[in-house]
């Protein structure tokens, strides 16, 4: 078991940092719906069979951690329900789901219970009825609310994932917020698309300014804030609500690494990548069936690079080093500047834009209007 | 007064070249500073919570 890989700069060490959080397994590219955002276009057709199965469990056996289960569309393929008791019967906990919810057998849920208590549901509502139809499909928005409904009702655990998109005004989010908050959802993460698959065609016409979805944002915090806060949130790159907590920005030092999204990451087609965002031939590290202790030896470099790493790598971060906002951005996310500039080395051009322009700050504005509200009455200034 | 190895100035490794302290986003920490004032439990996210876009991707996270 590899539990005690460890990354070896002595500030990580002191947190006890371990490279490989969690195994993201695609068990198949096929799905029932074709979304404007779809990044699955590249292994659409891919399924990954009894072998990669099996593989995936072993991998995340190995390093003792949880296993997340993503597609395409999971529930497309029995396969999934039969990866629920194979995992059930080698010790491997299933952390999360991520599905559409519009083809989940309820009934067999209920029979597949015991073996997805610990396991977060997470389902994609990409708008209120008509504004989410129009970008996942027909009568997708009332299949995915039903089985948010069904979830929730069998006491498991579920999270709402919402993409932003032009399609999608205020008063749609205001009826999608009532919706899940009354249907017992946990947690909201609402973001803009990755610039991947289909949206880079479609994102010239369906895609929002930071400024709308900033002010997209900081509703749903003001509105969250109003009910006292009855569902966690993550807000784009800006503000996490979680456990209580409110997790404002980020604060990196120069030897923090630039990638502490620490997923190993395994394809319908068996193929192994660093990045669960990337799936370029030089991202693959290997194949499922190789010895994890191998393909962690080639994985655990790019999660050991720091943000010194970076600058001094990259010819053209340089300017970064002149950057008030170095300390909060971390140079970014390696996956944006691949899929936006074509470079790994290059910057992140979104999380340039989103310190830039100081949009994060209305969230901050929200959070102390906020707490201004909650002090006693009478409270020295 | 501090001599000058007493002095935090952090560094970029096997570099001479160093952050200075007006480079940081001092708004960020003012407004933190200030939140956790009014009472709010608010800190920056890390290495271990970030709010690094990869994190939230849609694919996971």
């Amino acid at each position: 078991m590899i539990r005690s890989a460890r990354i070896s700069t002595p500030i990580l060490m002191r947190e006890q940092y371990p490279l490989v959080k969690r195994v993201l397994f695609h068990i198949t590219g096929r799905c029932n719906l074709s979304c404007e955002h779809c990044y699955t276009a590249a292994f659409a057709e891919e399924q990954g069979d009894a072998g990669v199965r099996s593989a995936a469990l072993r991998v995340a056996r190995e390093f003792d951690v949880p296993l997340d289960i993503t597609g395409g569309e999971p529930f497309v393929t029995g396969a999934t329900w039969r990866l629920l008791g194979e995992a059930a019967a080698c010790g491997v906990e299933i952390s999360s789901i991520f599905t559409n919810g519009t083809v989940l057998d309820a009934n067999r849920l209920r029979r597949h219970r015991d073996l997805v208590r610990s396991t977060t549901f997470y389902v994609s509502l990409d708008g209120y009825l008509g504004s989410h139809d129009v970008f996942r499909g027909r009568q997708s928005f009332s299949r995915a609310l039903e089985s948010v409904a069904r979830i929730c009702e069998l006491g498991l655990p579920v999270a709402v994932n919402t993409m932003l998109h032009a399609g999608f005004g205020p008063e749609d989010l205001r009826r999608l917020y009532e919706c899940i908050r009354w249907a017992g959802v946990r947690r909201w993460r609402v973001d803009t698309p990755f610039n991947a698959g289909r949206w880079r065609s479609n994102k010239a016409v369906r895609a929002l300014s930071l400024a709308d979805a900033f002010e997209a944002y900081r509703m749903i915090l003001r509105w969250s804030l109003d009910d006292e806060l009855p569902l966690e949130l993550e807000l784009d790159h800006a503000l996490k609500y979680i456990s209580g907590r409110f997790v404002y920005l980020d604060a990196f030092n120069l030897d923090s690494p630039v990638c502490p999204c620490r997923t190993l990451t395994i394809w319908p087609d068996g193929s192994v990548t660093w990045c669960q965002d990337l799936h370029r031939e030089s991202d693959v590290i290997g194949r499922v069936g190789e010895d994890p202790a191998v393909l962690y030896a080639r994985y655990a470099p790019f999660k050991m690079r720091t943000i010194s790493d970076l600058l001094a790598a990259s010819p053209t971060l340089g300017g970064c080093l002149d950057c008030r906002s170095l300390r909060s951005c971390g140079l970014g996310c390696r996956a944006n500047a691949v899929l936006d500039c074509g470079d790994e080395l290059a910057r992140d051009p979104e999380i340039c834009e989103l310190h830039e322009s100081g949009h994060h700050r209305h969230l901050g504005a929200e959070l102390r209007a906020y707490a201004e509200r909650r002090r006693p009455t009478g409270h020295a200034s | 007064m501090k001599n000058k190895a007493d002095r935090a100035e952090p560094r970029i490794a096997g570099t001479s070249t160093a952050i200075h302290p007006e480079q940081a986003p001092q708004d960020i920490e003012t407004v933190l500073r200030e939140l956790r004032a009014l009472g709010l439990d608010v800190v920056p996210g890390s290495i271990s919570v970030s709010n690094k876009p990869t994190i939230n991707s849609n694919s996971g996270g």
